[in-house]
């Protein structure tokens, strides 16, 4: 068999559009699921029963379901039972968020128990404000247990985003498939394919290294 | 290559017009044969239950060579593209093509995500019994056939008994080749779609790929195909129609017009030929349509 | 930042014993079925320095901890500082206001000093002050300075606690407790975690506290700084108070065998 990558030439264009759209997807997921994220690994380290409890339920039950069921609740079942008809792209927004929201939920909670006892019994007894001291001292200290994982589980939801092809996202690997259904080319497209998500995968380890060094290890925060 | 594919298309063509009507009709000295039949229709056809008003919204996979895929200029197009196209056009509406895998066409139409879908999908009990959606008049004359490599020394539908199969998962092309061969579904092999089984059949993963007739010609007209033969019966012959969405009954009316209307004119027939699919539209007489 | 006086709480006079600063009646606590306070009653006058000794798991952390509700306690407390009473009958049930009322009130130094790492020594005494708007940023900086400036670290003021050694760690701690102008400091065993060398730069800040007035529990178990220092010394063991008394009384004259021999245990291991 010859191969011969200057199909690229001709699929290229419509199979890089995929590529922003698969992009689009995962800033818009980590946009709305990191406050969320924050959110919940708040309540799932909540003193008050009352906040951890369903928080850890909740928790355990999403992400005990397969992402693709998700997005299938997202595009096929929400039209049934709440007459709510998403956009392909607006389902696959939301589907991912839901999960990602409790996934990196378990990062920011594993982060925080990071933080050591006596961070917290030092707040305490001098008498400082939640909110504040949470950004100002807990978070600046759980940043750098929070980071890797973080990273490494958007690497996750990167590549994960092809499920979206299964409710009308095309995205990159969708593209792909449509091409190599059409040009019988498989190992030049996925070979280009494997070679884009390298390069967003070292991007990303970019941005977990220059976080890194922005939290050091200390939890203090360079200027 | 093309040539065998249309002689055995035309094989099987033969085969089932042996059990049609032969010779033209007369009737008390009026020539059938020159009759133009009326087929008006109300324009625009008047739909109550349209997903969004003067849209006809359509489920397609685009992973069907020459019935539904993406061109070299990335536009979806192929036979299948271009029937629904004229379909919306001629009922007043705009068509809306949702790109979803095969799993979620059924799901979506339940769903009242999509007015339409399927590229010609096969009759069965449960499809024609679905409450999810209706069943059109077909399109195709689905004839399933097996397909193997030339050298791999299976002849005919006796030596698969013993044969490693496979075919696309979930395909009712796969099940008919398994019971042909009398086989369990457990032993064959399920992929994830038509590439993937080129490739097993192509690297020795499975000996035999059950599929039909049109996506058979594919590839056997695609890369390394002169390594492969379709095997002279086929496993299978039903007929494959399209799906409308079961809230819309008025769609169905019209769909069904229409598909006689596209049968009757040639349109049909005249998209396989432009599109390279072996046209099975004048089969279709035998089971009645 | 008044001239000598390192507490900015110029009101306290030095050694008035008089009125209670902070009074625990019938203290109790208890970690699963594990009684550590059975019922503690105790009366601190303002400007009192008690030491507090006994061996570890005595409950001496413990009630350290309850009067500023690091453990919430199970029963029986009354908690007055000042003789104003904070929070209801029930401590379970104190308002997050009231509790945060009391302990801006009541500063707090740890064994292992909890700075916050992602702070420099400057900001970490500036914290609480700036949280709880206790003036312009420029005043609480001059008043962090100032603190800084007495527990002799003026020229750490701009190190994060990660480049400073324990015992400077533990004086920043000290100031840092020090800049809400707390009524009354608690101790818990802060020289316990330091080099042996760099026990006597915290102690002598402390020293120095106690002498301008700050009434203070301390949970130590350096008994020189119990005697040079302390006004009172109580020794407790198996959650209770078993002695109660001058330092010479309770490190002198001890009435208690079981307090004879912890001190011949703690004086011997000097």
């Amino acid at each position: 068999m010859d191969f011969d990558l200057s199909i690229w030439a001709v699929r290229g264009p419509y199979i890089l559009q995929g590529l922003w759209l698969t992009l689009a997807l995962v800033a818009g997921v980590l946009a709305i699921s990191t406050p969320l994220a924050l959110a919940v690994g708040l309540a799932l380290e909540a003193r008050s029963r009352w906040l951890r409890a369903p928080a850890t339920v909740l928790s355990w039950m999403v992400r005990g379901v397969p992402p693709l069921i998700i997005l299938f609740i997202a595009y096929y079942v929400l039209p049934i039972v709440l007459d709510l008809r998403l956009e392909s792209l607006t389902a696959a927004i939301a589907g991912f968020v839901v999960y990602n929201t409790f996934i990196l939920g378990e990062v920011v909670s594993a982060g925080l128990r990071a933080v050591p006892k006596g961070q917290h019994e030092a707040i305490a007894a001098a008498g400082l404000p939640m909110t504040r001291s949470l950004r100002r001292i807990v978070l600046p200290q759980a940043m750098p247990s929070i980071i890797p994982p973080y990273v490494s589980y958007s690497m996750d939801m990167v590549k994960g985003t092809a499920l979206a092809g299964a409710i009308g996202v095309t995205e990159l690997v969708t593209r792909a498939n449509q091409a190599i259904v059409a040009t019988n080319r498989p190992f030049e497209i996925l070979l280009g394919v494997a070679i884009i998500y390298g390069v967003i995968d070292a991007m990303l380890i970019a941005v977990q290294m220059w976080s890194e060094r922005r939290w050091d290890h200390q939890g203090h925060v360079s200027p | 290559m093309t040539l065998s594919i249309r002689k055995t298309a035309t094989a099987f063509a033969a085969a089932l017009a042996l059990l049609a009507p032969l010779g033209a009709a007369q009737a008390q000295g009026i020539d059938l044969d020159s009759l133009e039949v009326s087929l008006d229709y109300p324009d625009p056809w008047p739909l109550e239950n349209l997903i969004e008003e003067g849209k006809l919204i359509i489920a397609t996979t685009g992973k069907t060579q020459k019935e539904t895929f993406i061109g070299d200029d990335g536009t979806l197009q192929g036979a299948r593209i271009d029937l629904w196209t004229k379909l919306a056009e001629d009922l007043g509406l705009e068509p809306e093509f949702v790109r979803v895998d095969w799993s979620g066409v059924m799901p979506g139409l339940a769903a009242n995500r999509f007015d339409m879908g399927c590229e010609g999908a096969s009759w069965n009990n449960d499809r024609l019994t679905s409450p999810d959606f209706f069943l059109t008049r077909p399109v195709k004359v689905a004839i399933d056939v097996a397909v193997v490599k030339k050298d791999s020394g299976i002849e005919s539908l006796d030596d698969l008994a013993d044969a490693k199969l496979g075919g696309v998962k979930g395909e009712m092309e796969l099940q008919h080749l398994l019971s042909t061969a009398g086989q369990d579904e457990t032993d064959a092999l399920a992929l994830p779609g038509v590439t993937e089984a080129r490739l097993a059949l192509l690297n020795g993963q499975i000996e035999a790929y059950g599929t039909g007739i049109h996506a058979a010609s594919a590839l056997l007209d695609g890369p390394d195909g002169d390594q492969f033969k379709i095997l002279p019966q086929p496993t299978a012959v039903g007929v494959g129609g399209f799906c409308v969405n079961a809230r819309e009954p008025d769609l169905l009316t019209a769909v069904n017009f229409l598909m006689a209307k596209y049968r009757t004119d040639g349109t049909i027939k005249a998209l396989n030929e432009k599109w390279d699919l072996p046209d099975t539209s004048e089969m279709l007489s035998v089971v009645g349509y | 930042m008044k001239d000598t006086c390192m507490t900015a709480n110029p009101a306290t006079p030095a050694r008035a014993h008089d009125r209670p600063m902070l009074e625990l009646v019938n203290l109790r606590k208890s970690f699963g079925n594990k009684t550590v306070l059975h019922g503690v009653d105790l009366k601190v006058p303002a400007g009192q320095v008690v030491s507090i000794i006994g061996a570890s798991g005595s409950g001496k952390s413990t009630l350290l901890r309850c009067v500023n509700h690091l453990e919430t306690p199970d029963a029986g407390s009354a908690v007055l500082i000042d003789g104003q009473r904070i929070g209801g009958p029930d401590p379970a049930r104190v308002s997050r206001r009231d509790l945060r009322r009391r302990r801006v009130e009541i500063g707090m130094v740890f064994q292992h000093f909890n700075l916050f790492p992602n702070m420099t020594a400057l900001e970490n005494v500036m914290e609480a002050p700036l949280a709880h708007r206790r003036g312009t940023r420029a005043e609480i900086r001059d008043m962090a300075a100032g603190l800084l400036d007495r527990v002799g670290l003026a020229d750490r003021m701009d190190h994060h606690p990660g480049k400073l050694s324990g015992g400077q760690q533990q004086r920043v701690a000290i100031a840092r407790a020090l800049a809400m102008t707390p009524k009354l400091m608690l101790f818990d065993e802060v020289t316990s975690a330091l080099d042996p060398e760099l026990v006597d730069d915290v102690l002598q800040v402390m020293r120095q506290l106690a002498e301008e007035g700050m009434t203070m529990l301390v949970v130590t178990h350096e008994m020189a700084f119990a005697e040079d220092v302390g006004d009172r010394v109580i020794f407790m063991a198996d959650g209770a108070i078993h002695e109660d008394g001058t330092p010479a009384e309770v490190l002198r004259n001890p009435q208690q065998a079981r307090t004879r021999s912890f001190l011949g245990r703690a004086m011997r291991a000097r």
